[in-house]
This record gives structure tokens, C-alpha cells and sequence, in this order.
């Protein structure tokens, strides 16, 4: 089916969206054009590429790219792709080259994307064929910029600068940061890439959805609260994984009363199910760092912050309190990736990184505790939608009561305002206005 | 003097415990001061550096079998079935030097084997494997699990959950 502006329009209600919006592979193709093809879309941090020749491999939407620190200290995003016959010229995931090298023809290319040498030139003598320029190099993707590390790039040349587009969402990157005693975050080596059968959108509704853990986590919170009752004398703190865990259970009063914002251009957050503040020895020692990096007020400010999942629209969701970044990576309209990165709090103490790794491990890794029943919701949506049950995908949980005009508080904090928000970025994109 | 039947026989019935998700006894077999590690790159040198697929002191172990116990644990809807083989068994050439994760774990006996693990569930079958390494220590008069490492094939693929253990 060939979508024109006013049926992609109707595909989506204040309250409701189509089901063929998840399903039908030429919206699909449609979103890798529109959204992913014209937002700005998380690549990296600026960590995984240090050194003068260090690269990353990864993708915008379904393109490959390679992110890499040239010799100059610049950051570069470049298709992964020869300017001579088009083979992609990145094999492996990450590295560290003097120059990349074409494996086909030997043409080789600056860490900038450069084209630095082609074998026997004279063949080209006479020819259109020019040295200079940049289509014959590995091309740059048209814009790229970073915010405190996290680099950024669009397929678009025209749009919102980063910082425009982050707008105020984007103090959830500052609580990342801020977090470090240093003021600056290092990846953490290995990534997790998991796979799950359904729609992109779907994992990001879940992100901050607030009426799923209770109900789709249940087997997890029971393993947490069976555990500590036969192993925690009472009034025990909770150790990590149980918390991890059991906090998914929380009554329905604690999540109506949880802070929902959602902010222009599809992003939102939600509060925080985790208190930062904690009485553990390692927290105390973390806190001294901070204190002495910061001072008392203003560590008193950054910890004062407590938010859970921030979703920056299409693609990255941040989990400051515990340093996570996740990335979407849609592969096909049934078919999506996450890629999971922990980051170090450079300056935190080096016990209190291993709740880093702690949360990683319970809440992110492939074999996670928390997580497979998750994917089983999302994969059961994908093939729940493919029936004619009904046309239509609800998000009406507290619609029409959120406040607010560019920015939007909702009224309880288990509304599906975030979700709403979301599509009406979807269409703002789709329908080509933004 | 160890006899090299006992250990594999050990082996062989750890295989039986996991196929028959006989997950009490499983447990039986390994210390209280285990630890269950999967890294998640080739040649990890340890679970702090790097992150790791499993990384399982035996609190996170009982967790997970508490979990896949519950009756509502929707992944397992449609149970996951799995059918492990062990072969290769031998003691590690290097005593298991430069693999236990800096862990140093308290053990009498390193076993290198070779594993294989197919896996169904509801409409698909994925196969696992890789090398794992056993750090054994001797307890009263059996032997126990201090450190198990498997290095799986396909430990960095993109991959879908993994719910069992492996």
C-alpha cells in the first residue's frame, strides 16, 4: 500500500494508533526514510573511540556507519561504504587503524573519510574521476554533534541544531554526567545486543510504562521477594538484585504518584523506582568523592535528581541513575535490536561501579532476570496486532488531562501520555513537518 | 590420585540436572561461594572490566530458579526445553591459568570440556556452545562447583534471551 500525507494522518488518533503502524512493512521502509532518515540518532559515546585512529562500527536506522577519532581529535560519523564500487569498508565492530583499507581494491581512507590513496593512479588520468572529492572518500553523514560525549548524528541537512532538539530532555544527560565526581563517563568494554520479535515502537512505549512491572514482571518480583524472605532477617536492606527486581512490584499507589514529563520532539522520562540516595558504606564513600568534587550543594542538586528510563526519540534511552544506555536498532518491521552499553562514573569509587555491572547484569544482559518477560509482551503485541480483533492500538489511560503546551506534565504517573507523545512526533515525521 | 571417570561422570550429571531442569540438585553441586560466569567477548579477562552475560554469585542463581518456578513467568508460557552434551572432558592444561576472572576461586582440580547446547522453545531451535571450564573443589568426600566459565562461540552475537541456564 502506498501512503499518502492524509492516510498517514488518520493512522493516528490523540488516544489511539492503528495497528498497521506496527505491522505493515512499507510504513516501516517509510520511518527508515522520515524518522530515522531525518532525526538526530544516538551513535555513540566519545569514549569508545579515544585514541587517534580508534572506530566503532554500528548503524543509523538500517545504514551502516562507523564513528571514528581522526588524528586531529575530531569525531567523525561516516557511511561505511567505498567511494569506488561500494563495499562496506568496516568489517569488524571496532578497532583502532592508521587508515581504513578497502578490501576489494585497496582504496584506502583517512580516519576523516578522506580518500588518502587509490592503486595505480594513472589509470584514472583523463578520467571524471577526482581525488578531492568527498564521494570518493567514505562520505560523512551529513550532521554530527555531541552533548557531554554522547554523539549524535542526522542523514538530514536541515533541521533542528542538537541542542534544539534535546531541548529540556535533555537534563537526564546531565544527571548521567553529573553523577561522575569527574564530570565525565567511560563505556564499559562489551556491549549487550538483544533481539526481540516485534516493532521498534513497542520497546520504546514500554520504556516508560508504568503499568506493565507489576503485571509483566510478577515472576521476577516474586524471585526477589522469595528470596529475601528466605534468606534476609527482617528489616534488612535489600541487596542490589533483590531491589532490582522486587521494586517492579511496587503497589499501584507508588506509580500513580511517580512524575511523568514528556518533552517536544517525542522524548519523556520518567521518575526515578530506585532512591539515589542510599546508608551503604560504598554509597558513603561515593558521596565523599562527590562532595569533594562538588561541594555539599550542589552534590545535595545533582542527587536530588531521580529519574528512571529518559527516552530521546527515535532511538536511545538512558538510565542515569545506574548508567545505562540502551539503543534501538529496528531491523525490520517485526524485528528490532537493542544495544545495551554500561557506563563508569569516572572518580566514583570502584565499588560502587560494580552496581553498575550488578544492574547491567540483572536488568539488561541477554540472560536477564527481569527482561525476557518483557520481550515475551513486546513479541506477543507484534503477533496480537497481525488479527483483525480490532484496528486499534488504546493509549487512552489519562487522556485528554495532560498539562502543559512543548512541554507536558500528565495527571497520574501511570498515564500513556509518554506513548502519545510519542506518535505525535511519529506523524510530525511521517507526514513530513518536522 | 584423581580418577578421570568420577569427574566426567560429574560432569554428565550436571548435564542431566540442567536437561532435567532439576534445578535444587543442580545447585547441590555447586559451593556457597560460587560463582557462574558467560563472558560476553572472546578471551574476557574478567566479569568487572568488561560485562558479562552471567555473572551469578549463587544469590542471583536461587533468584533465577525461583523465577522460572513461578507460574507467572510469561516467557515460559512454552517452556524452553534444552539437551546438553559434554565432551572433551580433560583437566586443563594450564590449571586454568589467566581464565578464572582474577576470581582466584579455592579449588583442587580444573576441567576443560566442550559443550554443546540445543535449545527449543515454542517454534525455534538455537544451538550454544563453546568450551567451559570447571574449577572443582573437593568437599567432604564429593565434589563441588567453585567457579563455572563457559566461553560461548557466539558469546558477542546478536541474540534473542537466553532463559535456562547454560
Amino acid at each position: 500500500m502506498r501512503y499518502d500525507i492524509e492516510t498517514i494522518r488518520s493512522l493516528v488518533g490523540s488516544d489511539r494508533v492503528h495497528r498497521d503502524v506496527y505491522i505493515d512493512p512499507a510504513l516501516f521502509e517509510l520511518e527508515m526514510e522520515r524518522i530515522f532518515g531525518r532525526a538526530w540518532i544516538y551513535v555513540g559515546h566519545e569514549s569508545q573511540v579515544k585514541k587517534a585512529g580508534d572506530y566503532i562500527a554500528t548503524a543509523i536506522g538500517r545504514q551502516p556507519v562507523v564513528m571514528s577519532r581522526h588524528g586531529d581529535g575530531t569525531i567523525h560519523v561516516l557511511f561505511n561504504r567505498c567511494g569506488h564500487r561500494g563495499a562496506k569498508v568496516v568489517g569488524d565492530r571496532e578497532g583502532n587503524v592508521r587508515f581504513f583499507r578497502c578490501c576489494y581494491h585497496g582504496w584506502t581512507f583517512r580516519t576523516d573519510g578522506s580518500l588518502l590513496a587509490v592503486p595505480v593512479r594513472r589509470g584514472y588520468e583523463g578520467t571524471s574521476f577526482d581525488q578531492s572529492d568527498p564521494r570518493y572518500g567514505m562520505m560523512k553523514v551529513p550532521r554530527v554533534a555531541a552533548y557531554r560525549g554522547f554523539v549524535f548524528a542526522s542523514l538530514s541537512e536541515e533541521g533542528p541544531d542538537l541542542a534544539c532538539y534535546l531541548g529540556d530532555a535533555r537534563s537526564s544527560i546531565d544527571d548521567m554526567v553529573d553523577r561522575s565526581p569527574d564530570g565525565a563517563l567511560e563505556v564499559v568494554g562489551g556491549c549487550f545486543r538483544v533481539v526481540f520479535r516485534a516493532n521498534w515502537k513497542i520497546f520504546l512505549e514500554n520504556l516508560n510504562d508504568t503499568m506493565h512491572p507489576m503485571v509483566v514482571h510478577e515472576s521476577s518480583v516474586k524471585a526477589g521477594e522469595i528470596w529475601a524472605t528466605e534468606h534476609l532477617p527482617d528489616g534488612a536492606p535489600d541487596p542490589l538484585p533483590v531491589r532490582f527486581t522486587r521494586n517492579n512490584g511496587f503497589p499501584y499507589a507508588f506509580w500513580e504518584k511517580l512524575t511523568l514529563k514528556a518533552h517536544a520532539n517525542g522524548h519523556s522520562f520518567m521518575g526515578g523506582i530506585f532512591p539515589p540516595r542510599r546508608a551503604d558504606p560504598v554509597f558513603m564513600e561515593y558521596l565523599a568523592a562527590m562532595e569533594k568534587a562538588y561541594g555539599k550543594e550542589r552534590t545535595e542538586a545533582i542527587l536530588a535528581v531521580d529519574r528512571h528510563n529518559t527516552i530521546f526519540y527515535p532511538n536511545v534511552s538512558f538510565q542515569s541513575g545506574y548508567q545505562q544506555v540502551r539503543i534501538i536498532r529496528p531491523l525490520a518491521v517485526d524485528r528490532t535490536q537493542m544495544d545495551v552499553y554500561a557506563f563508569r562514573l569516572k572518580g566514583a569509587p570502584d565499588e560502587f561501579y560494580k552496581h553498575t555491572l550488578v544492574y547491567s547484569n540483572v536488568v539488561n544482559s541477554p540472560s536477564s532476570i527481569v527482561m525476557p518477560d518483557d520481550h515475551e509482551a513486546y513479541n506477543r503485541v507484534q503477533e496480537g496486532l497481525t488479527t483483525q480483533g480490532s484496528d486499534w492500538v488504546s493509549l487512552q489511560r489519562d487522556a485528554g488531562r495532560d498539562r502543559g503546551d512543548g512541554e507536558w506534565a500528565s495527571a497520574t504517573g501511570t498515564s500513556e501520555l509518554p506513548m502519545r507523545n510519542q506518535y505525535r512526533s511519529w506523524v510530525r515525521y511521517m507526514a513530513r513537518e518536522a | 590420585m584423581i580418577d578421570g571417570r568420577e569427574i566426567e561422570q560429574f560432569l554428565y550429571r550436571e548435564a542431566m540436572l540442567l536437561d532435567d531442569k532439576n534445578w535444587a540438585e543442580w545447585l547441590a553441586l555447586y559451593t556457597e561461594d560460587c560463582f557462574y560466569w558467560v563472558p560476553s567477548v572472546v578471551g574476557q579477562k574478567d566479569p568487572i572490566e568488561t560485562v558479562s552475560l552471567y555473572a551469578d554469585d549463587r544469590m542471583r542463581l536461587e533468584m533465577r530458579a525461583i523465577r522460572l518456578a513461578q507460574p507467572r513467568a510469561f516467557s515460559q508460557d512454552f517452556p524452553t526445553r534444552m539437551s546438553h552434551v559434554v565432551g572433551n572432558v580433560m583437566r586443563d592444561p594450564d590449571g586454568g591459568r589467566g581464565q578464572d576472572g582474577g576470581l582466584a576461586p579455592d579449588a583442587d582440580l580444573v576441567v576443560r570440556s566442550s559443550v554443546h547446547i540445543l535449545e527449543f522453545r515454542r517454534e525455534e531451535q538455537r544451538l550454544f556452545g563453546g568450551t567451559q571450564r570447571h574449577w572443582l573443589r573437593r568437599v567432604g568426600g564429593s565434589w563441588k562447583i567453585a567457579l563455572k566459565r563457559i566461553d560461548l562461540l557466539n558469546c558477542d552475537a546478536p541474540m534473542e534471551v537466553v532463559q535456562l541456564f547454560l
